[in-house]
């Protein structure tokens, strides 16, 4: 149970120095809290990022992708694909010191799956997984319908292995699970504090702690890099980069990132509900010059579902745009020679999105009026079914969504009928039952090469319905400074740092 | 002193009403708190399975009941995102905030009343003209933009004071000057304004002739009464010391209430957000209980009014 601080002013008479940083303490700045510690119950990038050291799954998921072995040194599936057998790693102890066995490693995960799970993340698992059982010191985990991707998907935070007996009262404040750091503290409004687990049963870490701060301004993260208040910052801002060009104090990481920006359409709103219209507004998309006016070059441009760390996935031809008298072209054809009025619906951040179609569009006549939203409103519009939609006038939501390396969660959520909104995040209510069949026929083929094709087929597919517009991907920047190393980060944007050390102070 | 004894009397009453209100308002706000813990992904089974642990499928009316029999024992529930009692983390906050806001009036009424009777006695000369134009920029600047162009040449490029957080008391410098950049404006031209306004009165005039010192004149007749105006504006202004903490504290990391009620709306953690807008309430009524009290105490002529 975390225990609050002393009031201030006895704070104060206890701390009458600067607490500096050393070469034991790596402090990380990220630019929102974590949700909670309870690694189920969560679905924020920022919040793996904090939770990622203390907890592990019975397997995971290297900066590649590739699957490897975490508190299962071995795994098999049947011939269908349908049960999947895991060996657990022996001499494993939760940070409570209790054993983690095969009866803890089930009970985690039947916390996940259960029917009345309660937790933010327990969704994907739910609908997927049928029953986790013990047998011996396996773990048998047997599924609805074959799933491809469910290495994967155990490698993610939300599966992670807890402590049954925190797992039932204390979880959300204390995390308890059996990673290279345990929980320090969590002091609100402050940090969390992670301790080195020096019962850990592998590799030590090489940290003493790891203390994890936030701020949602973007300026104060660049800040507190340069004045070394933070050793790493997760995310800095493009417009920051230049900096650090040859500065001895820091320096920037790119990765490629796996989050990809799109317009939703609404497709049962006129005249959206035309493919060509939709067709249309992609082909007048300079996705070049968005990413290197808004994203100063730090990006990929998109015009496919699935992003490059995915097999599959289809990158950008001169086909897809820009093409103004193509895209002029489509709207004669459809009706709208002189344009149409639409709404999007924005948040902040991704208001220079809507401003950069805005003038995109403006020479095929069309006029998009901009609706920017707070947090919670933003999401309670774009959520809305489409009755609700069209009585509000929304046409379009800008949006981003990360699944790394998993065709099927990059592409069940946003294209499949039954995914269509206010039950999911289908926000333009996208039904086309080709697309759906192919997804399920390509979540349960085993073969890789086979699945591949059949993800190409039904992106072309998908290119012809045109019912959202891809936009770009945008990379992972992160400031680190020169005396840390092995941070990386993947490509969702969850900074990894268990395995980070720092020379000096 | 009977009006503010009455008034004070009042409060619990008007407390209850403005309870309701607050909790009415809270949750008419668009946005689902389950939805956003459970994110844009997560199944509707997931959400109303959510919806359910937090008690929000209860009628509003049944939420307000069992709300206000808690508050009332002075239990404002649990925190809908972690599950924290709201309580303990408002009374953790709450010293960051006190401290800040109070050093930050302190610091304002310290260089504001002299620098306001400084104005009225040179009014229309230089020192007033300067801090007049001081004022003017004191109110116009927005404390964001202060906070940063502040931490930009403090901490990152002088290195003389710590950038964010709330290690020690070097921590407390530049928030405190950056919430009380606004309050000191305002007290410096109110103080000015007054002490102009009594310097001209007639029982100055006769204190002077009477020989007394310019300064007995200026501290002990005119300041008295040029106060009566100043303390209800600093009063009054108290919520926007709470709007102005805000601010301030996102931006230099401090661990106040300001900052754990923006949370708070973010995520729609409704206990969180009724329990820091009543005690907010609260403060402001009570600040206003306080000002006519003082007033009293400074006009006699206040005293003993029905």
């Amino acid at each position: 149970m975390s225990r609050r601080r002393l009031s201030f002013s006895a704070a104060l008479a206890a701390t009458c120095k600067t607490v500096t940083a050393s070469a034991a303490t790596l402090t990380v700045m990220l630019a929102e809290p974590p949700r909670t510690m309870d690694p189920a119950d969560q679905n924020a990038t920022a919040t793996r990022s904090v939770l990622a050291p203390f907890y592990e799954s019975l397997v995971a998921q290297d900066e590649h992708g590739n699957i490897q072995p975490a508190l299962a040194t071995a795994w098999s599936s049947s011939p269908d694909g349908r049960v999947w057998r895991f060996t657990l790693r022996t001499g494993v102890f939760f940070h409570d010191g209790s054993i983690c066995d095969a009866p803890a490693a089930v009970a985690s995960l039947n916390r996940l799956v259960a029917p009345d799970a309660a937790l933010a993340g327990s969704g994907i698992f739910r609908k997927l997984i049928s029953s986790v059982e013990r047998d011996g010191n396996d773990i048998v985990i047997t599924l609805h319908s074959p799933y491809a991707d469910l290495l994967h998907l155990l490698s993610q935070t939300q599966a992670a292995i807890v402590s049954p007996v925190a797992a039932t009262s204390t979880l959300a404040r204390h995390a308890d699970g059996t990673g290279p750091y345990r929980f320090g503290d969590w002091q609100d409004g402050e940090r969390v504090r992670a301790l080195r687990n020096d019962r850990y049963w592998g590799d030590k870490a090489r940290l003493e702690r790891i203390d994890w701060r936030w701020s949602p301004e973007p300026s104060v993260l660049n800040m507190a890099l340069q004045t070394g208040d933070a050793d790493v910052v997760m995310p800095l801002a493009p417009v920051f980069s230049h900096l650090y060009r040859d500065s001895d104090v820091a320096h920037v990481d790119r990765h490629p990132g796996g989050t990809q920006f799109w317009v939703a359409l609404n497709n049962r709103l006129p005249p959206l509900d035309d493919a060509r219209v939709r067709r249309a507004l992609g082909l007048a998309i300079d996705r070049a010059a968005l990413v290197a006016g808004l994203l100063h070059g730090n990006g990929t441009p998109a015009c496919h579902p699935l992003t490059p760390e995915t097999p599959g996935n289809l990158p950008c031809t001169p086909a897809d745009g820009p093409d103004l008298q193509r895209a002029a072209a489509l709207l004669r054809q459809a009706g709208h020679a002189n344009g149409f009025p639409a709404t999007v619906i924005v948040q902040e951040p991704e208001e220079p999105i809507a401003e950069a179609l805005q003038a995109m569009w403006r020479p095929l006549g069309i006029k998009l009026a901009i609706r920017r939203q707070e947090a919670g409103v933003w999401m309670q519009s774009a959520f809305s079914g489409p009755a609700e939609k069209r009585k509000t006038g929304i046409g379009m939501i800008i949006s981003s969504w990360s699944a790394p390396f998993v065709a099927d969660l990059q592409l069940r959520p946003l294209y499949a009928s039954a995914n269509s909104a206010p039950g999911g995040a289908n926000l333009g209510f996208y039904a086309n039952h080709l697309v759906d069949a192919a997804m399920d026929q390509a979540a349960a083929t085993l073969d890789p090469a086979e699945r591949t094709a059949i993800y190409r087929t039904m992106q072309g597919q998908i290119a012809q319905d045109a019912p959202l517009l891809p936009l770009y991907m945008q990379d992972n920047l992160y400031g680190v400074r020169r005396n840390v190393h092995g941070v990386f980060s993947m490509p969702d944007g969850e900074i990894v740092v268990s395995r980070a050390w720092k020379d000096g102070p | 002193m009977n009006t503010v004894l009455r008034r004070a009397m009042n409060l619990p009453v008007i407390m209850l009403g403005v309870s309701a209100i607050v909790f009415i308002a809270i949750h008419a706000l668009p946005g689902d708190p389950a939805r956003l813990m459970a994110g844009p992904q997560a199944p509707e089974g997931v959400v109303a399975a959510i919806h359910e642990r937090l008690g929000l499928n209860q009628s509003l009316l049944h939420q307000y009941g069992h709300f206000l029999r808690h508050a009332l024992q002075g239990d404002f529930g649990l925190s809908l995102r972690d599950g924290a009692p709201v309580g303990r983390m408002i009374a953790g906050r709450l010293p960051y905030s006190l401290l800040l806001g109070g050093l930050a009036y302190l610091l304002a009424m310290a260089v504001a009343i002299p620098g306001g009777i400084v104005g009225a006695v040179c009014a229309n000369r230089w020192p007033d003209h300067l801090l007049m134009a001081m004022t003017l920029l004191g109110a116009s600047l927005a404390s964001f933009w202060v906070a940063l162009i502040g931490m930009e040449v403090f901490a990152v490029r002088l290195h003389w004071l710590p950038l964010m957080g709330a290690g020690d008391w070097h921590h407390v410098i530049l928030p405190v000057l950056v919430l009380a950049l606004m309050p000191s404006a305002l007290i410096l031209r109110m103080t000015r304004t007054g002490m102009r306004d009594i310097l001209r009165q007639d029982y100055i005039r006769t204190a002077r002739a009477k020989g007394l010192s310019p300064m007995t004149v200026l501290l002990r007749h005119a300041l008295r009464n040029a106060m009566i105006p100043v303390v209800t504006v600093v009063f009054l202004n108290l919520g926007g010391l709470i709007s102005g903490a805000i601010v301030t504290e996102t931006v230099f990391d401090w661990p106040g209430i300001g900052r754990l009620l923006i949370d708070a709306v973010r995520y729609r953690d409704y206990p969180t957000i009724q329990a820091i807008t009543l005690l907010s309430i609260f403060g402001v009524l009570s600040a206003n209980l306080l000002a006519e009290a003082i007033i009293v105490y400074l006009d006699p002529r206040m005293r003993g009014h029905k």
